[in-house]
């Protein structure tokens, strides 16, 4: 044991005091032992002053023993480890950790900023509302990085987090949150019945606040138990933080945080618990008293002394005072600490603290007898609060317990949820016990399963907490002299603030809370709310019950972004799918795009080339004039078979579809049941009984979701049934005029792929280059002859490889969705920039697909008079007046002379391209009453770029306008 | 003759073993849906029996042929996967051919990545990436689920060997593995 541990006890309860491990705080060397947390260990080498508060910078020392900590926060590590607001009381110490307290100019000793506390009588609640009202201007430069200078927690470093994080999923029958009395007893009870159980607590230890207590030997024999079951689970280091929907649960597990040497694996792992029944049982908070000066060093909860003394083995003073609700509890720790030494004082009944003394620790208090007494510490204990947090997330209230002066758990709880222990408002020991098996029986009844009840431990209530029967909120202190006294620690509220809210008219909890930031620190007020709503409660003259609580809701411990981040960080953020075609795409140098998750070549730059445009033209010049090769595998391929999948398409497409025959493609439009377009595509007719569809890259998803869900749910009694091929192909279009010469020289010789034989819209499933499997679509996206050639998707890089050395001397050519996006608009043809979600058919000019002769999804109600209007929206190509304009996509129209205001607006661009075969820029766009207007001229205004170009109205089909070259 | 293709695939021959828990792919294995029309169960059955000797599992579990060649996964009511155990299997048009009008017969050989993972980690691995319930009593040998995997869709496989079978879109199997295999890091 280091000379310097002057607080460490010879009793060392469960720290093992055998090996020594070395930690910093503000630089400064110390040792402490595995066992210990950070605060135990800053205990056991008397430091006293830990923390600066939030707003008045008034020195803080450590306040609890748990997760409710309200002052004791620490940055922990550097760089991207940097963890700021660490909670001393729950950081498992280990050999090395660097320690920093926060929230201070200058040293922790001598804060600059704690001059605020001279100004506190004009800092109160509503301060800064009241105060930076003005200049305005002042609001986000001047005022707000000023107040979050001065008033702040810790920092981030600002470097990315380099921890790593993973999430999972975890079953259970039963969960047990919480590993003390209660959660023990309902764990073994749940476990031996056979059920499937996961135990998490939040701690290192089990046994919650009676683990290193002498008479706590069941812990152990419970622990050694449920180890041995096979079907429990236990995991410590790991907190619910949170219920969710349907018996779902979010539990923060801390794999690595407690290590001085961490492997790769991740720190931490957020899991998403699915449980049938969950017992709750979390345990209570001790609640803190108001008096003056409530918040100096050595001011510490009662229960927390009694845990830092039997638990961890030191003491934060050699001469305490205890005043609290529970004499018993008193006069237990009374014995525990006497039995190492310590001397406590237990105030009497009439006896109450009224103010304390020490600059940054204690040294004094004086009770309202005008008694000082000189001590060091200081234990308080104004009642017990259930830590209901997790009962109440489904936005049930707590229920005022009035003979435990506490709230409890409501009667109408979220599904499969039981309270038990003390979060139920249970206090002793052994009626902890009895309700965790309790808990246990019950939950395991609700599954159907009979779990047996067995002996409980035998346990001494001596120095346990027992039902308190009255609570201390406030005493009763001379206010004349300024003195404040405490209600949030971490937020700097006291009684006064409480006391403003309520005369300016914040009454309800909900007002308090905000108007004075009461509970709404990081620690969310766990020892805090309570005394407000009480102190709220005796101004109003309601009680509490009526006072009521604010809403809970998670996380009910702080959890790091990255926690919640998991994995999915840099190019793990999602998934990315590849294009058979892409290893050979990368060897060419083509530039990618995302498009969904697809990563598409977008161009192919060509030694020479300097800007993208080069290649683009280049590319769309090569296929109109020779041939060019594209990767169309990421369009959606639907394989449709049934004896009614005709009829079937002819349902879901607003075009006739019935009478195709086997053999032949025909261009589809689906509409959504509003009448406004969903997708379109191709399909093709392989066999009487089976098609396969083609949908757009974008929505070969929700096409196939549409599909199943008419297939399903519309027409149950068609014989259809749908499978995605999407994956199944690897397909490319084969464009241009020297296509057919190419793919001649691939598709094996004994099928006839002449005009004659494989006209425009033909298909069929054939074979290439020795037997391959294949299907082959004659369609055009590029206005060109050309193909889709299909090959089984494991073929796909042989595929694209062999084109492009059978055509090398027809200087085949691939490119890329830019080239192909040029290629479409100079054909007129519509894509997502058309089919937004807001175009029917007849604004794009395709209202003679809505076949008038059947039924089809959306028909109908494509039919509104709203979307039939003559001066409706009509797909139609612009071109600029000046060739050398450039003109943009999302340009409105004006007519010439008019304003390029709204009332003016007659539609919008919605694709542009420059095009290589006419030398200048292209568009096509919606405009009202299009049709009509071809040759007019009008103004294109962008606002955003800050353009206004004079464009004229033509066709939409820049390039071949009779299809000649498609039917070449 | 022309010359033929050669056959790529994704991910071939990846393995990774940590630990005594084995991760690897498994090459070429035909999978070929199976779906019932509308009303011909029975035949969809006798056909079953008389070809493969397979019985119709129901959705969420599998059976395995009489001779071991295959294996039937109830994907949903109607809709089945026929994966074969064996490389050397009929194509899909020789199964349609076998099936006649029993079934409509898709190859969805292309299709999908098949990873195997087994071992003493396997369960802890998945337990990362899988919201699907792994442990025996829930998941017994041959249960299968649909699910998802790191925003991809996976089907899950449960053999007989204690290891699981896990299939996933071809297009995105660098990502799948990349998953599969950060969860089995993850737990070492």
């Amino acid at each position: 044991m280091s000379r310097k541990q002057v607080n460490r006890l010879s009793r060392s309860g469960l720290v093992d005091t055998s090996e020594a491990l070395n930690f910093t705080f503000n630089g400064k060397a110390m040792q402490a032992h595995p066992g210990d947390t950070l605060a135990s260990a800053l205990i056991a080498n008397d430091v006293r002053l830990v923390a600066r508060s939030f707003k008045y910078h008034r020195p803080r020392g450590i306040f609890s023993a748990g997760p409710e900590e309200p002052s004791a926060l620490f940055m922990l590590g550097s760089g991207g480890a940097q963890e700021p607001n660490a909670r001393g009381t729950v950081t498992e110490l280990f050999d090395g950790l660097q320690a920093r307290s926060q929230n201070h100019i200058g040293s922790l000793e001598t804060d600059l900023m704690a001059v605020n506390d001279l100004f506190a009588a004009f800092l109160g609640a509503g301060f800064y509302y009241k105060t930076f009202m003005w200049p305005r201007a002042f609001w986000e430069r001047v005022y707000e990085p000023l107040i979050r200078r001065a008033a702040g927690l810790g920092a981030l470093s600002g470097e990315h987090d380099s921890g790593s994080y993973d999430k999972g999923f975890l079953h259970c029958d039963v969960l047990v949150v919480g590993g003390g009395a209660a959660g023990l007893m309902a764990a073994l009870t749940a476990g031996r019945a056979g059920l499937q159980v996961l135990l998490s607590e939040q701690d290192f230890v089990l046994g919650g606040d009676r683990a290193g207590h002498d008479g706590a030997d069941w812990i152990a024999k419970a622990s050694a138990e449920l180890d041995s079951l096979p079907n429990v689970r236990v995991m410590t280091r790991a907190s619910v933080y949170g219920t969710y929907d349907h018996g779902i649960y979010g539990l923060l597990e801390r794999k690595t945080d407690h290590l001085a040497h961490h492997s790769d694996a991740p720190r931490q792992v957020l899991w998403r618990v699915y449980s049938k029944q969950a017992i709750i049982a979390t345990g209570a908070t001790e609640r803190p008293i108001a008096f003056a000066n409530n918040d100096r060093p050595g001011v510490m909860l009662a229960g927390a002394v009694s845990t830092y003394i039997n638990r961890f083995g030191v003491t934060p003073g050699q001469q305490i005072v205890a005043f609290g609700a529970d004499p018993a509890q008193m006069q237990a720790l009374q014995r525990t600490a006497g039995a190492q030494g310590v001397d406590v004082r237990v105030l009497s009944p009439d006896e109450q603290v009224v103010n304390t003394h020490g600059r940054t620790g204690l040294h004094a208090v004086t009770l309202n007898t005008g008694e000082r007494v000189y001590c060091d510490a200081l234990a308080i204990s104004g009642g017990w609060s259930p830590n209901v947090h997790l009962t109440s997330h489904h936005r049930s209230k707590p229920v005022w317990q009035p003979d435990i002066q506490a709230f409890v758990p409501a009667e109408t709880l979220p599904a499969g949820q039981i309270p038990a222990g003390s979060a139920a408002g249970i206090f002793s020991l052994a009626a902890c016990l009895a309700s965790g098996e309790d808990a246990a029986v019950q939950a395991a009844e609700a599954l159907g399963v009979s779990a047996a009840r067995a002996a409980l431990p035998a346990v001494s209530d001596d120095d346990a907490t027992t039902a308190p029967t009255r609570a201390i909120w406030t005493v009763t202190w001379d206010a004349a002299k300024g003195a404040r006294a405490w209600v949030d620690l971490q937020n700097d509220v006291t009684t006064k603030d409480v006391k403003l809210a309520f005369q300016e008219g914040f009454r309800s909890v909900e007002h308090l809370k905000r108007y004075t930031t009461l509970g709404m620190a990081t620690d969310q007020g766990k020892t805090s709310n309570v005394l407000g709503l009480a102190i709220m409660a005796e101004m109003t003259g309601m009680n509490i019950a009526e006072t009521g609580t604010t809403m809970f809701r998670p996380p009910y411990q702080p959890v790091a972004i990255g926690a919640f981040a998991g994995r999915s960080r840099g190019k793990h953020f999602k998934p990315t799918r590849l294009t058979p075609s892409h290893k050979w795409a990368e060897e060419q140098g083509a530039v990618f795009v995302e498009t969904g998750n697809w990563m598409r070549a977008q161009w192919y730059p060509q030694p020479g080339e300097t800007h993208w445009r080069e290649s683009v033209d280049r590319e769309v010049l090569a296929t109109r004039q020779g041939v060019g090769i594209c990767d169309v595998t990421t369009l959606g391929k639907i394989d449709i078979q049934g004896r009614d999948a005709a009829t079937f398409l002819n349902r879901v497409y607003a075009n006739a579809f019935a009478k195709l025959p086997v053999g032949k493609v025909r261009y589809g439009l689906m509409l959504r049941e509003d009448g406004i377009v969903k997708d379109d595509g191709t399909t093709a007719r392989l066999s009487e009984t089976q098609f396969v569809m083609t949908t757009t890259t974008a929505n070969a998803v929700s096409v196939f979701r549409h599909l199943e869900f008419c297939r399903q749910c519309l027409w149950p009694g068609l014989d259809v049934q749908l499978i995605s091929a999407t994956e199944q192909w690897a397909q490319f279009a084969v464009a241009g005029p020297k296509a057919r010469t190419l793919l001649e020289r691939v598709v094996d010789p004994e099928h006839d792929i002449s005009n004659e034989a494989f006209p425009f819209m033909a298909c069929g499933e054939m074979s290439v280059c020795g037997g391959t499997p294949a299907r082959l679509f004659r369609i055009s996206f590029s206005g060109e002859l050309a193909y889709e050639l299909a090959v089984p998707t494991r073929y796909g890089d042989a595929l694209v490889r062999r084109l492009m050395e059978a055509g090398a001397d027809l200087g085949v050519t691939p490119y890329g969705t830019e080239a192909l996006g040029v290629m479409r608009i100079e054909k007129g043809h519509a894509a997502g920039n058309e089919l937004n979600g807001q175009t029917t058919a007849r604004d794009l000019s395709l209202g003679g697909f809505v076949s008038q002769k059947k039924d089809s999804v959306g028909r109908i109600l494509s039919e509104r008079p709203a979307l039939n209007a003559e001066d409706g929206y009509r797909l139609v190509g612009f071109q600029p007046v000046n060739r050398g304009d450039t003109l943009t996509a999302g340009a409105h129209f004006v007519d010439l002379g008019k304003d390029a205001v709204a009332s003016n607006d007659l539609g919008y661009m919605t694709s542009v391209a420059f095009s290589p075969n006419l030398g200048h820029s292209i568009g096509l766009g919606l405009l009202r009453a299009g049709d009509t207007r071809k040759g007019e001229r009008l103004r294109a205004v962008d606002l955003v770029r800050g353009k206004d170009i004079e464009v004229e109205v033509v066709s939409a089909h820049f390039i071949d306008p009779e299809g000649e070259r498609l039917r070449a | 003759m022309l010359k033929p293709l050669t056959a790529t695939y994704p991910l071939d021959g990846r393995s990774t073993t940590l630990g005594d828990t084995a991760l690897w792919v498994i090459r070429d294995r035909p999978i070929y849906s199976l779906s019932v029309p509308l009303g011909e169960d029975a035949r969809f059955e006798a056909a079953l029996q008389e070809s493969f000797g397979l019985s119709r599992p129901a959705p969420g579990a599998s059976t395995v042929s009489a001779n071991g060649d295959c294996r039937l996964c109830g994907l949903a009511q109607d809709q089945f996967f026929l994966i074969a155990q064996r490389a050397e299997q009929p194509d899909a048009s020789a199964l349609a051919a076998l099936l006649g009008t029993a079934a409509y017969v898709t190859d969805q050989s292309d299709s999908w990545v098949s990873l195997h993972l087994k071992g003493a980690l396997a369960l802890a691995a998945l337990e990362r990436i899988c919201p699907i319930n792994l442990a025996p009593s829930a998941f017994p040998a041959g249960a299968l689920a649909r699910t998802s995997m790191e925003h991809l869709g996976a089907i899950i496989l449960a053999d007989d060997e204690g290891g699981f079978t896990l299939i996933s879109a071809i297009s995105s199997a660098e990502s799948f593995w990349h998953a599969v295999e950060q969860s089995l890091r993850n737990v070492m």
